[in-house]
């Protein structure tokens, strides 16, 4: 036999022969991520233009690992020793290394950071998005779009449905009405929901009206499930069938056939008992009589009366054959009418959803694939987009391929598909694919990916080789880097089990390369608790009661943790445990998370954050989104007195009741409110929260929240309190409030009913070598993730809840709750069923490979609760137990160890990190000061706010001062506009501006107006200022006596020798002959602005009356005077 | 408003519903337009709501058939009422060694039956509590109804004591085929007296100083949803909820 390693070094540097194009099934721990680095560097050495190549990752934390090791890599290679680099490359493969190659593989490090476009290591997500942003009119998307966050996804999808109902006409409302009485609103939205996630399905279903049509026909011609009619003739059938049947004699017979017969018989009599319209309705009374769930009864009758009669046994199978066709039919036509109508309504959603997001310029992550795929399918348009993205992608690379979705595999083959039109040139480097997955570990069934379609897409992709003469390669990698012994060895006897369909046929056992590695399995006995004595009846309970079975088995993995690490002389490892060696992961996220996370703090033991925090059940979110409220309605005694007992009010039990208690009908607030301004704790609260009221009313969410956690010291009060990390939900709440704003929206009221919709979460990534922490996480999240000890604590589980909603052939099955099923229900259903116990299987194997050296199996048993049946802990428990080397310690544990070969590879220990105690630093002061206010430049002055607007008096028509002031507007404007055309052009160019605004026209008096207009218009005194020469609404701006000036004259002309300035005013005219104050002060700064810029022409500003075409001329001395008094005055800023 | 709302104003319209129509008929064979005269009712109090998609569109489709459940039920009941009352007040004196303390309640329906015997019901528009529960005193609102009910404590009993023949949970769904459901949950063992007893010890107890008021003390039968949670802190004092569950 050969050496496993030698094998494997040769399937490796087969793998990611650069020439070859290669399709490689790994199991966990063979080194998937080292073949895809070793591949890319070679296609490198080999030639290839970085930006040829694109890889793609299933996350993008996996595109970054990835991007640091090529680069690490190639870092290295530029400044190594000779002898390094040959070793390297020989390792890899490339051996010996050509000068060129060598020449190459000191120079990449330099010609790649220099090149950002290559290699392109990045999620299927983020080249999609990056395609569109770069072809956006090809695709047909806006420009500016973007990926929406998921919490303002599901909020505004939550908002359309409710759109939906306020429709309350047509299709929609019919449709709803009938929903409404199959479900309650909060289900039928959390079916609608899963249908929008299915992007095929909604996709179809959002094709109006195709996809609807298409739907039904499915359902009634290729299912012949029946409509009401087809079924109320089904139901006279067997009425015809039953009348005929002598059920009487047969209830006489049964009622006298012993206690279940009685029974049976009563049930028969009841039902014949019924007045004759009534029969047809209570049908299901009748299952009872000779069906039990479903299936018929075992005994039809007693052994004696069976053997006496036996006719008697046929002829009620009989009756119950044709009952049970009935209510098979029964149900196939109510879920035909539930599934027809919810794929309706999620149809419109889909639509209105989709509409807006669109008016958003969202897109989500289905639609960038999407979106993408159709580009790329139009005609011509891969050649074009190829060519745009550098000339084109020649090598692709597909990372967790098992992962990779239908719709995404559709995309990849585009891509991928050109590459191979053409037979390979000699001498020539060939585009190539590279795909390495495990289908053992596809975990996202949800998302469409199977491993069907990993298999197929192999399949695919070899024909497409073929196809043009070429061969693609595959290989299997089957020696773990990762592992030790013992956990391989239990592997493979555990999940080789044909039982575990979800393996596949063609299971490869694992092989262990660090031999070296010491290791070990261990089993549990069930933590079991007796069930909690019920608390005697009207008794004040007699303390607070523990969590049961659950409870106890958090607080024994605590111990048992507490234990490894406390205890230097623990071997199991082969060196001291430190707490970041252990992972513990859990099938779901649910009260035993909790309660875990409750036990290991507890414990005392470093844990490492949530990976995945509820916003909603944060308490000081729960305390901001209070204050929302209680700035919205005080009135709100529930939220306010929350409001008050939280860290930002700080109010103890006993003043809330000195506020809350005997206060009648009256308020909370009202009752606060009389403590305003008082020196107290109460009186002190009032104040606070007053302000926020205010505040919240003049403010967005965002800055309302941002100032009462910063500048007001709101976080400040929540750490204190809580004494624990706090910022990052705070900062996730802020920027939650900043993306609402940014999205368009506002108001506190909107916010908040958003934020809840949302129910947010955040999400972290928790890798191992960040800090010395235990890590808690699902199954699911330590995809990709891997330690030295895993503990799987929760493989006993409560039964999970059976699923109502289905999806086959594309459509959303809803059928109700029933017995009776037809066989294609029946058979979707079953095989649902078995594709989730595959998918478990595979969760439970990707569960078992994250350990490097243990596993610590085991489960609680709820009291009075039903565990689900075939348990991972039976099957685990029974296989370990069933080991020949299985040890049973006096505890019940079960326990299997490997020592390790003293001469096998072991991987170099993992020095424990030394305890860094960070230096005190003192606080500065500066710290909790709020920063000065920013500065900002003086205002300018406006010659024009140097005093009253625009002297409004009542005229003599009794005009308002609004309409004197809508007309003074008017007035400058058609100077404006006018008096730039030449002057056989103003009529007309009047009369389409009154055309344009007919409404004016008709408001006010035209003829007066224009009479007025055309005297300035045609006064030759004024000639000059009009005419495509002058200016209008001349802006001018500068230094005046040291202060800054900015303003605009309505009319400037600058003539050979002398510039005229004018301002029109509408108002009445002064009766004294010197113009007022401030109009004087505004010629004088609009002459000293223009004395600046022409010095050496003749500076003349003139105050113009409209309303009598009255010019007054200022002098330059009475200019002169107005600037003196400027300086003199006060500083009006 | 701009929170949606939520299954407390759901129960406390339909409440409203069933109140305001009953107190137009608390006596006799129903109606004859009943079902017009209950629509009118549901329409005058729904109409409030007619801004609101959610409610004046969702809930009150899922109404109607509610109200048709209703009505059968009720119709079926009249041939053995005397009268029904309709969130009706009651109250009770218990003796203390302190001083008195009167226990107030208000019934969303009592019946006064006519073999002399009292009933009293609640309507519930989520699950109700099961009949065990009633019987260990987890769920004791009709309970202490009961023991009311039982000195005479409702104003329309008139101070008659009352035999308590029926302690019932209608459940109002409004889904087709299971449009509402009665269950009753009178505990085997009924005795008012020793109920009363019971009653007076358990609030004698919890008029001591030093006995605790708990928040949540069995979190094995905690509220799914409760209101109080927030302004009790839980999640700020209980150890397993550090965090987040």
């Amino acid at each position: 036999m050969t050496d496993p390693y030698q094998q494997a070094v040769t399937r490796q540097r087969a793998a990611s022969d650069p020439s070859a194009s290669v399709f490689v099934s790994a199991n966990a721990g063979t080194g998937k991520t080292k073949v895809l680095t070793d591949r890319v560097l070679r296609l490198l050495l080999d030639g290839a233009r970085p930006e040829a190549i694109l890889c793609v990752t299933y996350t993008r934390a996996a595109a970054a690992e990835m991007t640091q090791r090529l680069n690490r890599r190639l870092a290295s290679w530029a400044v190594c020793p000779q002898s390094q680099l040959l070793e390297e490359l020989a390792e890899m493969g490339e051996s010996p290394a050509s000068a060129a190659q060598i020449a190459v593989a000191r120079n990449l490090f330099a010609s790649i950071l220099d090149n950002e476009n290559g290699p392109r290591v990045e999620t299927m997500h983020s080249f999609c998005q990056s395609v569109l942003a770069r072809f956006p009119i090809e695709a047909g998307v806006p420009p500016h779009f973007q990926l929406a966050s998921e919490a303002e996804l599901k909020s505004l999808l939550i908002s359309c449905f409710y759109q939906l109902a306020a429709d309350p006409s047509g299709e929609i409302a019919e449709l709803l009405a009938y929903l409404s009485s199959q479900a309650d609103e909060r289900s039928l939205l959390d079916h609608l929901q899963e249908i929008i996630a299915h992007d095929e399905v909604s996709t179809r279903l959002g094709q109006d009206p195709a996809g609807l049509a298409e739907m039904e026909r499915f359902i009634r011609a290729d299912l012949g499930w029946p409509d009401s009619k087809a079924l109320a003739a089904e139901q006279r059938a067997v009425l015809d069938y039953l009348a005929g049947a002598g059920l009487s004699r047969l209830a006489d017979q049964l009622a006298e056939d012993g206690k279940t017969g009685q029974k049976r018989a009563t049930l028969l009599r009841q039902w014949l008992a019924l007045p004759e319209e009534s029969r047809p309705a209570q049908l299901a009374l009748l299952a009872g009589v000779f069906f039990t769930k479903g299936s018929l009864l075992k005994n039809l009758a007693s052994k004696k009366l069976a053997a006496a009669q036996p006719e008697l046994i046929t002829h009620q199978e009989q009756i119950a054959r044709h009952l049970a066709r009935y209510y098979r039919a029964e149900t196939a036509c109510a879920t035909a009418s539930r599934s027809l109508a919810l794929a309706r309504l999620a149809g419109h959603l889909t639509r209105r959803y989709q509409a807006a997001k669109w008016q958003r310029s969202w897109l989500d992550f289905d639609d960038l694939i999407r979106l993408a795929d159709q580009l790329l399918a139009r005609d011509g348009m891969i050649g074009w987009v190829q060519w745009k993205l550098d000339s084109g992608i020649q090598h692709l690379l597909v990372d967790e391929a098992q992962d990779t979705s239908p719709a995404q595999w559709r995309l990849l083959d585009r891509l991928a598909g050109p590459f191979f039109d053409s037979i390979p040139e000699a001498g020539q480097p060939d585009r190539t694919l590279f795909a390495v997955g495990d289908f053992k570990q596809s975990i996202y069934r949800f998302q469409g990916a199977s491993p069907a379609a990993f298999a197929s897409q192999q399949e695919k992709f070899a024909a497409l080789l073929q196809g043009s003469g070429r061969q693609l390669s595959i290989q299997n990698f089957t020696l773990s880097f990762r592992s030790s012994r013992a956990v391989l060895d239990f592997v493979d006897v555990m999940m080789s089990d044909p039982a575990h369909g979800g393996m596949g046929q063609n299971w490869q056992d694992h092989q262990t390369y660090w031999t070296g590695q010491p290791g070990f399995v261990e089993c549990w006995p069930v933590t079991t608790a007796p069930p909690p004595a019920p608390p005697p009846a009207f008794l004040p309970p007699e303390g607070i009661t523990d969590g049961g079975a659950a409870q106890l088995h958090a607080e024994k993995v605590a111990a048992h943790i507490k234990d490894l690490l406390d205890n230097p002389d623990q071997q199991r490892l082969g060196r001291q445990i430190r707490p970041r060696d252990i992972m513990i992961l859990l099938r779901k996220r649910d009260g035993f998370y909790a309660m875990l996370r409750g036990a290991l703090a507890r414990a005392g033991l470093p844990l490492a954050p949530a990976d995945r925090v509820r916003m909603l059940n944060q308490i000081e979110i729960l305390d901001l989104l209070a204050l929302g409220d209680v700035c919205l309605f005080p009135d709100d005694n529930l939220q306010l007195a929350a409001l008050l007992k939280s860290p930002l009010l700080g109010l103890d039990e006993n003043q809330l009741m000195t506020l809350a208690i005997g206060r009648g009908e009256a308020s909370l607030f009202s009752r606060l409110v009389q403590h305003r301004g008082a020196d107290s704790p109460i009186g002190r609260a009032c104040g606070r929260l007053l302000g926020w009221i205010d505040l919240a009313g003049q403010t967005e969410p965002f800055d309302f929240y941002a100032r009462l956690l910063d500048a007001e010291g709101g976080r400040r009060q929540f750490s204190a309190r809580l004494s624990r990390a706090v910022d990052e939900t705070l900062n996730s709440f802020l920027q939650m409030a900043a993306d609402f704003s940014r999205s368009g929206q506002s108001g506190l009221g909107h916010f908040l009913r958003a934020f809840r919709d949302a129910e947010a979460e955040i999400k972290r990534e928790l890798d191992e070598s960040k800090d010395d922490q235990i890590r808690v996480m699902t199954m699911h999240g330590a995809k990709g993730l891997e330690a030295p000890i895993i503990y799987l604590p929760d493989m006993l589980r409560p039964r999970p809840v059976p699923r109502q909603l289905h999806f086959s052939a594309d459509y959303p099955f809803w059928p109700p709750s029933s017995d009776f099923r037809p066989d294609w229900l029946e058979g979707v259903i079953e095989a649902y069923k078995q594709e989730e116990r595959e998918e478990e299987d595979r969760l439970l194997y990707v569960a078992l490979t994250r350990a490097r050296q243990g596993l610590v199996i085991s489960g609680w048993q709820a009291a009075n609760r039903r565990m689900e049946d075939n348990s991972w802990y039976e099957g685990l428990h029974t296989r370990l137990e069933a080991a020949a080397e299985a040890e049973r310690l006096a505890d019940g544990r079960i326990q299997i160890t490997s020592a390790g070969l003293a001469d096998g590879p072991a991987p170099p220990l993992l020095a424990a990190p030394a305890r860094v105690q960070p230096a005190e630093l003192e606080k500065p002061d500066w710290l909790d000061r709020l920063p000065p206010p920013a500065l900002t430049p003086p205002r300018p002055l406006r010659p024009s706010d140097s005093g009253p607007k625009e002297r409004i008096q009542a005229s003599q028509s009794g005009q308002s001062a609004a309409a004197a002031r809508e007309r003074g507007r008017l007035m400058h404007r058609l100077l404006e506009l006018l008096g730039s055309l030449p002057a056989e052009a103003r009529r007309a160019g009047l009369d389409s501006f009154w055309k344009n605004r007919p409404q004016l026209a008709a408001r006010l008096d035209r003829p007066a107006i224009e009479a007025e207009l055309f005297a300035l218009l045609e006064d030759p005194r004024l000639a000059p200022l009009f005419g495509p020469q002058a200016l209008a609404e001349a802006a001018l701006g500068g230094q005046v006596a040291g202060r800054t000036v900015a303003g605009q004259a309505d009319r400037l002309a600058v003539q050979a020798n002398r510039v005229l300035l004018a301002d029109f005013k509408t108002g009445q005219p002064p009766k004294t002959a010197q113009a007022p104050q401030d109009y004087l002060r505004q010629m004088a700064l609009y002459g000293a602005l223009a004395e600046q810029i022409w010095p050496d022409k003749e500076i003349e500003c003139w105050l113009i009356w409209t309303a009598t075409g009255r010019i007054e001329a200022i002098s330059p001395e009475d200019r002169q005077a107005a600037l003196a008094r400027l300086q003199a005055g006060p500083n009006p800023d | 408003m701009d929170e949606r709302p939520g299954p407390a104003l759901r129960g406390s319209l339909i409440h409203k519903i069933l109140g305001k129509f009953l107190e137009s008929c608390p006596t006799g064979p129903l109606p004859g337009d009943a079902v017009d005269q209950l629509e009118k009712q549901a329409a005058a109090i729904f109409a409030r709501w007619s801004d609101n998609s959610q409610v004046a569109g969702l809930w009150r489709l899922r109404l109607a058939a509610a109200l048709d459940w209703f009505l059968a039920e009720e119709t079926r009941r009249r041939s053995l009422t005397e009268r029904v009352c309709p969130e009706t007040d009651g109250q009770i004196t218990l003796t203390l060694p302190a001083g008195e303390v009167q226990v107030t309640a208000r019934a969303d329906r009592l019946e006064l039956l006519q073999d002399g015997t009292v009933l009293l019901a609640d309507y519930k528009t989520g699950a109700p509590p099961r009949k065990s529960e009633v019987e260990k005193g987890r769920a004791t609102q009709l309970l202490v109804e009961a023991v009311i009910a039982a000195a005479g404590g409702f104003s329309e009993q008139q101070g008659q004591p009352g035999k308590i023949s029926a302690l019932e949970y209608w459940q109002i769904k409004g889904q087709a085929g299971d449009a509402g459901r009665v269950t009753s949950v009178l505990p085997a063992d009924f005795d008012s007296e020793a109920l009363q007893a019971a009653l007076t010890r358990l609030i004698q107890l919890y008029d001591d100083p030093d006995q605790p008021y708990l928040s949540e003390p069995d979190p094995a039968v905690r509220p799914k949803f409760s209101e109080v949670r927030h302004l009790a802190r839980v999640r700020e004092w209980r150890a397993w909820e550090v965090e987040d569950d």
